[in-house]
């Protein structure tokens, strides 16, 4: 019999079988199939936006999982997200795809590279579009999936580089792939971008915009939205636009009216709009006296970090290399950090975010 | 005792009398690798036979170890003079030894032993090396290619049992164009490369016999794994095709080929891959209007079926219909699929895909593939990220949102259920249609008047993975090694669901209840189309479905893309090389456009790598690092001083091959491989204590020898002639230079050297041409083009050349016009390319060209109309010549264009043809001189050639 039918549960395991990832005892859409599923969908449909990918990959989990859609999709966003950190995915703006006239933001899939981890292990990155992998059996088989990312280890006297640069993998060096922004004082950023701001044109009816909420508690992110009403100021905002996901900007309110918007990302520059407005709330944080928080929870290997508010990609990027991702608790980002690189890991987080380290968990 | 070569003689008589024996009944030819000697033997007899030869003794009583040693260094040939090695190794073979006798020494064992014969092209040209190189099967430096491009293709190779030596080898031919040119050539030799495939990837026999010696097999395993890359990939490719030998979807699949899939050989292959299908994609361009997008899949897979195709996809223009007027670069189909806004409708049924070079069957394949669907109505969904989606079925379901496409204008008048949106394309009309989620008798039958059906019964969907093309309502992509699944839903109540693939036998499943989804996995199946058919039943007992087919999935199968290194696909860098794939030596000279686009603000940083023969790494540097995007100018103008660098020409001098490498971090690199053109004759460079000497190299196998010329950089149009017994033993280049000619038979090789004088100043950069070779009137004008030619074209070699060589062409272009066009017009010529600038020196042109003065003036004015090409270009100056009465005659005005652009090209045109074309342009110098002034006036806007008065025009 050529046509079989088979339950929910075995197509979940016969795709992750195709997606080349090790059974589970129990056949649950994992973060490590979510992840799976996207690169195979971006290696499809890349360059797109991010919602193409998000719908191809609901569309074709449907029936197989018993949350509800809207919960998925949820997850499946925030897995294109963590790929997009962990270099599977590129989110790259200004960029021509089908109309050599016109420039956007597009998700792209990244060429199989790999990052050299302090470790002597490697952080492997990208796609190819037609196979699980670009790695021979020998060397597939020892990949370790954590969470999003996807890491290989040496063994004795291997040198893995070497190996991987011979299979045509590109070498991405820790400097590039970590790259921030200059570093600079929170009041020296706050500055240049309300100069930049100021310089802007009117920006005459903006409808429909919401604002970060600077007065609001640092440490519950999605609480400090809101739509404005009557205030004066300058605010981390973003704006709706007739099609595709809201903008990001900093916007200068007279009376809940904006008359001024900077969009993000700034012209010519790699960061994406996001980022640059989540960093900008973090010095418009420290810049006020309420600096954004972390938690650091003593774990055996070292200690967990907490993050309650969105970072920029080029910092969890770092401490995806130096760490690991790990699970959430009551925050928005973990990430476990061993226990040799826990001090310049908070030196960076003090320095270049200008958070502040919170003392106990509430 | 050790054995006397006698004895070796002998040894190696019965073993391959023996062989050959055994081999009798297969088709399997006999290799003097497989000799059966171990490393110490071998070793044996090299000492022998060279103290036999340092005796002077007879050679010929010897003549199987002779064989044998030959092939040894066959087999460790680094890829670069084979002779040279050869009498480096072989001390007194130069004197004693012969080239000839070797030959006719494989000649008998092929003869006796039933040998093999080198064959294609390569072989034709390098007659007597071939043997050597051939009978070793698979030298050293061709292994880690010959195991790259069998990992490449192990999708393709599964099927490798059913297929012949020469099938398998067609099939390495055709897909191994991005390794070097001498791989490609050995690639020629399709029945033994499958041979050898066969050998290395499967057991089978003929006759009891395997296709190498099991020794000789064994040989090359163990060399091939001793480099880790290589190993690693041979053992992937073997794992691949045994598992997929013995797995059991194979047995499955067989049974399951589709008409088109179930043919045989090559044709099927060919079916199968032959799949450019277009897609057409909607994205918002504003609230209510939508930009057209149209899809071209990767012309790869046509390139794979061909060398010729492939050939003709790297080096042709082609445009996308509804997109614009411009020229896409050549190769650009080579790359991944490629997405384009449609400007203007191309209407149902147009290819959508032109070439400037037509070949009949890539224009076939176009026409019967990459095109629209056909109308009048082009249907898309709605997804949930906004895009739209066709349907190629055409089916519409409740509950969803569409936009229609129209060639028709009066589309929403005549169906009032559609509402109006734009969409920004010339040419079609758009509408919106909003399905209820219950569908009225009167919609149902307007939508069917547009084509279209509304379906309400069963749904069918992708499970699990994501699948390629997936188009919502039937259409769908797989990979040969993907064992699809698929989800089916019903809203009404149904029993029982009757599958079948590709109209085969029935499997009956049972239904579960209404809005309770059931899946289905089908086996891998083999590449080409392949049809899931869908009824629906009532009552378990029925046997008879209760309506036709309630869903049709179309799945196109195919072989995967294996990921290349070093290429960028849809990582946000788009590069553009052009030629495709350019030899070191026009890489080097500055003939290679380079351009990169992509996101703004980031930087590129390209590099280059030289090594020699043997793959020592002579030179790697850093050319530029750019921020994106890279125009070519910008690159052109890097580039030329990156070259110009003293060090650098000297370590050029001495490399075989290089790697150009563009590196943008995250987004991935670019590599292209360059290589020196191999000719059977060819001059060879060398730099001793910074002193150029040169040396010609003859693999011709000719008895005649070769004829040598040269001309001094100094009387550029002096021939003298060369000794050859000197240019084959090498001799030092004397001051400044020149240019180095060698002809044997259809074979020639032209090299220009330039060894700069150590003066202060600007004294020893430049040399001054003396032409007065070329004063009077008896001299010819194609002589002057045949010395052009040859000026023009030959490879550069030593500091300085460039600019030198371009002192000798910009001289005798000059006394080219001069002759055609006259003094005055020559001298203003010169006056104008020492300063492009001066308003007078082009007013003083202009007055020279003659005729109606209104004629150069609208030159002058509308000389940019040829950019657009030189197919425009000549309508548009034939239509001026003609308008201000100086030429009636197309044919000519073309010449003419010609003449003044690509004068050094003109030598292919037959002698007649030429001659008559000259006599008539003399009679019409008008027309001459108009098309120089188009010419200079365009040249003077590109970078590097304004100097020399030569614009970029395509010919």
């Amino acid at each position: 019999m050529v046509i079989t039918e088979i339950s929910a549960a075995e197509v979940v395991r016969s795709s992750r079988e195709a997606l080349g990832l090790q059974a589970l005892s129990a056949d649950a859409i994992d973060d490590t199939l979510l992840a799976a599923s996207i690169r195979r969908a971006a290696g499809i449909l890349c360059p797109c936006s991010p919602s193409t990918l998000v719908t191809a990959v609901l569309e074709s989990l449907q029936y197989l999982f018993e949350s509800s859609d809207d919960d998925m999709e949820v997850r499946i966003t925030d897995t294109v997200e963590a790929l997009i950190i962990g270099g599977d995915l590129l989110e790259l703006n200004q960029v021509t795809t089908d109309d050599p006239d016109a420039k956007g933001t597009w998700v792209f899939s990244a060429p199989p590279g790999f990052v050299a981890r302090p470790g002597g292990n490697v952080f492997l990155v990208g796609i190819a579009p037609d196979e699980v992998t670009p790695l021979p059996a020998s060397l597939n088989t020892r990949v370790i999936c954590e969470g999003f990312a996807r890491v290989l280890t040496p063994q004795p006297d291997e040198n893995l580089p070497s190996i991987l640069r011979d299979l045509g993998l590109v070498e991405i060096s820790k400097s590039a792939w970590l790259k921030g922004p200059k570093v600079e004082s929170a009041t020296e950023l706050h500055d240049s971008m309300l100069r930049r701001l100021e310089e802007q044109p009117p920006s005459g009816s903006v409808a429909d915009i919401s604002i970060l909420d600077p007065t609001r508690a640092v440490d519950y992110y999605t609480g400090r939205w809101r739509t404005p009403s009557k205030e004066s100021g300058d605010y981390v905002a973003r704006r709706p636009q007739a099609y595709g996901a809201h903008l990001w900007g900093f916007a200068k309110l007279v009376d809940g009216i904006v008359v001024k918007f900077l969009d993000f990302p700034l012209p010519r520059t790699r960061w994406r709009g996001c980022d640059v407005a989540w960093h900008l709330q973090m010095a418009v944080d420290q810049h006020r006296g309420t600096p954004q928080l972390y938690l650091r929870r003593p774990v055996s290997t070292g200690a967990c970090l907490d993050f309650f508010s969105p970072l920029p990609l080029w910092a969890q990027r770092r401490l995806a290399v130096l760490g690991r991702p790990a699970p959430r608790e009551k925050c928005l980002i973990s990430y476990s950090i061993p226990e040799r690189e826990l001090a310049s890991e908070e030196m960076f987080l003090r320095e270049h975010l200008w958070l502040a380290k919170r003392e106990k968990p509430e | 005792m050790p054995l006397s070569l006698e004895d070796w003689q002998r040894r190696l008589e019965k073993h391959f009398t023996q062989l050959a024996t055994a081999r009798s009944h297969s088709d399997f030819p006999l290799f003097a690798l497989e000799h059966d000697l171990t490393e110490s033997e071998l070793e044996e007899i090299s000492t022998q036979l060279r103290s036999r030869l340092a005796l002077g003794l007879r050679l010929d009583p010897h003549w199987l170890p002779w064989v044998v040693y030959a092939t040894e260094l066959g087999y460790d040939y680094d890829g670069g003079e084979y002779w040279r090695s050869f009498e480096e190794r072989t001390p007194r073979w130069r004197d004693k030894g012969s080239r000839n006798q070797l030959r006719e020494w494989f000649a008998r064992f092929q003869l006796v032993y039933q040998g093999v014969k080198p064959s294609g092209t390569w072989a034709g040209h390098f007659p007597i090396i071939a043997w050597p190189i051939t009978h070793a099967i698979l030298s050293k430096y061709l292994q880690w290619q010959f195991a790259k491009t069998l990992y490449d293709l192990r999708y393709r190779l599964v099927g490798l049992e059913a297929l012949s030596p020469e099938a398998v080898g067609q099939l390495l031919a055709a897909n191994a164009w991005q390794a070097s040119s001498r791989f490609r050539e050995f690639l020629q030799q399709e029945a033994l490369t499958g041979r050898i495939v066969l050998a290395l990837l499967s057991d089978r026999s003929v006759g009891g016999q395997s296709p190498i010696y099991p020794q000789t097999l064994q040989r090359l395993v163990c060399d091939l794994e001793r480099v880790h890359s290589t190993g690693e990939w041979l053992k992937e490719t073997r794992r691949f095709v045994a598992d997929r030998l013995k797995g059991a979807g194979r047995g499955l699949a067989a049974g399951l080929a589709s008409p088109e899939a179930r043919a045989s050989g090559r044709k099927e292959n060919a079916d199968a891959s032959l799949y450019i299908r277009s897609s057409l994609m909607l994205r918002r361009s504003g609230a209510s209007t939508w930009s057209a997008i149209v899809d071209i899949p990767s012309f790869a897979s046509i390139a794979a079926l061909s060398s010729e195709l492939r050939a003709s996809l790297a080096g042709t223009r082609c445009k996308i219909a509804g997109t614009g007027d411009t020229w896409l670069p050549k190769g650009w189909l080579l790359a991944s699929a490629r997405r384009r806004v449609l400007k203007s409708w191309p209407g149902a049924g147009a290819p959508l895909v032109s070439f400037e070079v037509p070949n009949a069957m890539l224009d076939h394949s176009v026409a019967s593939e990459a095109r629209l669907s056909a109308g009048p109505v082009w249907l898309c969904r709605v997804g949930r990220d906004g895009l739209a989606y066709e349907i190629a079925g055409r089916i519409i379901r409740p509950g969803r949102k569409y936009i229609l496409l129209s060639e028709a204008a009066d589309l929403l008048s005549r169906h009032p259920f559609l509402t109006a949106c734009d969409v920004d394309c010339d040419g079609v009309s758009a509408a919106e249609l909003t399905m209820p989620e219950i569908v009225q008798n009167d919609l149902s039958s307007g939508l069917e008047q547009l084509g279209l059906h509304v379906a309400r019964t069963v749904r069918i969907w992708p499970a699990g993975l994501s699948s390629r093309g997936w188009d919502g309502e039937g259409y769908s992509e797989w990979l040969t090694t993907e064992a699809p699944c698929f989800g089916i839903v019903h809203d009404h109540p149904v029993d029982q669901y009757g599958l079948s693939l590709n109209n085969g036998a029935e499997t009956l499943i049972k239904a579960r209840p209404t809005g309770s989804p059931l899946f289905v996995k089908l086996p891998q199946l083999p590449a080409g189309s392949h049809t899931l058919c869908i009824t629906t039943r009532r009552g378990y007992q029925a046997s008879t479905p209760t309506s036709a087919a309630a869903g049709v999935v179309t799945l196109h199968v195919r072989e995967p893309e294996p990921w290349a290194p070093g290429t960028t696909s849809h990582s946000g860098l788009a590069i553009s090389v052009d030629p495709l794939d350019p030899s070191l030596d026009t890489f080097w000279e500055g003939g290679v456009g380079v351009s990169v686009l992509g996101p703004a603000g980031r930087h590129v940083t390209c590099t280059i790598s030289l090594n020699s023969a043997s793959g020592k790494e002579l030179l790697s540097d850093e050319i530029g690092i750019f921020e994106l995007p890279v125009t070519t100018a910008e690159w052109t103008k890097k580039f030329s001083q990156f070259a110009k660098d003293e060090g650098r020409v000297w370590t050029y001098l001495e490399a075989a091959s290089g790697r150009f490498l563009i590196k943008c971090d995250e987004l991935g690199e670019f590599a292209l491989r360059l290589e020196r053109d191999v000719k059977p004759v060819r001059w060879v460079s060398r730099s001793i204590n910074r002193v150029p000497t040169v040396r010609l190299t003859d693999d011709t196998g000719r008895d005649e020898v070769a004829v040598c010329r040269f001309f001094s950089l100094r009387r550029p149009a002096a021939p003298i002639p060369l000794d050859t017994e000197t240019v084959l033993a090498g001799f030092p280049v004397s001051l400044p230079g020149g240019l180095f000619e060698a002809r044997h038979g259809d074979f020639p090789d032209t090299i220009i050297v330039s060894v700069p004088e150590i003066k202060v100043g600007f004294q020893g950069l430049v040399v001054e041409p003396d032409l007065h070779d070329l004063d009077g009137d008896t001299v010819q004008v194609t002589f002057i083009l045949d010395l052009l030619q040859r000026w023009s074209t030959a490879r550069l070699l030593g500091p300085l050349v460039g600019l030198r060589r371009s002192r000798v062409t910009e001289r005798l272009i000059n006394r080219l016009y001069s002759r055609l066009c006259g003094k005055r017009w020559a001298e203003a010529e010169a006056a104008y390319l020492s300063n492009p600038r001066a308003e007078a020196e082009l007013r003083q042109l202009e007055r020279l060209v003659g005729g109606s003065p209104g004629f150069p003036v609208v030159l002058r004015r509308d000389y940019e109309r040829m950019e657009a090409g030189t197919v425009a270009g000549t309508e548009w100056y034939a239509d001026v010549a003609r308008r201000y009465q100086v030429c009636s005659e197309k044919g000519l005005c073309e010449f003419a264009l010609q003449l003044a652009s690509n004068s050094d090209k003109l030598l292919k045109l037959p002698k007649s043809v030429l001659d008559r074309l000259l006599l008539e342009i003399k009679e019409n110098t008008v027309l001459l001189r108009g098309a120089r002034l188009l010419a200079l006036l365009a040249a003077s806007k590109e970078f590097g050639f304004a100097n020399i008065g030569l614009p970029r025009w395509k010919w």
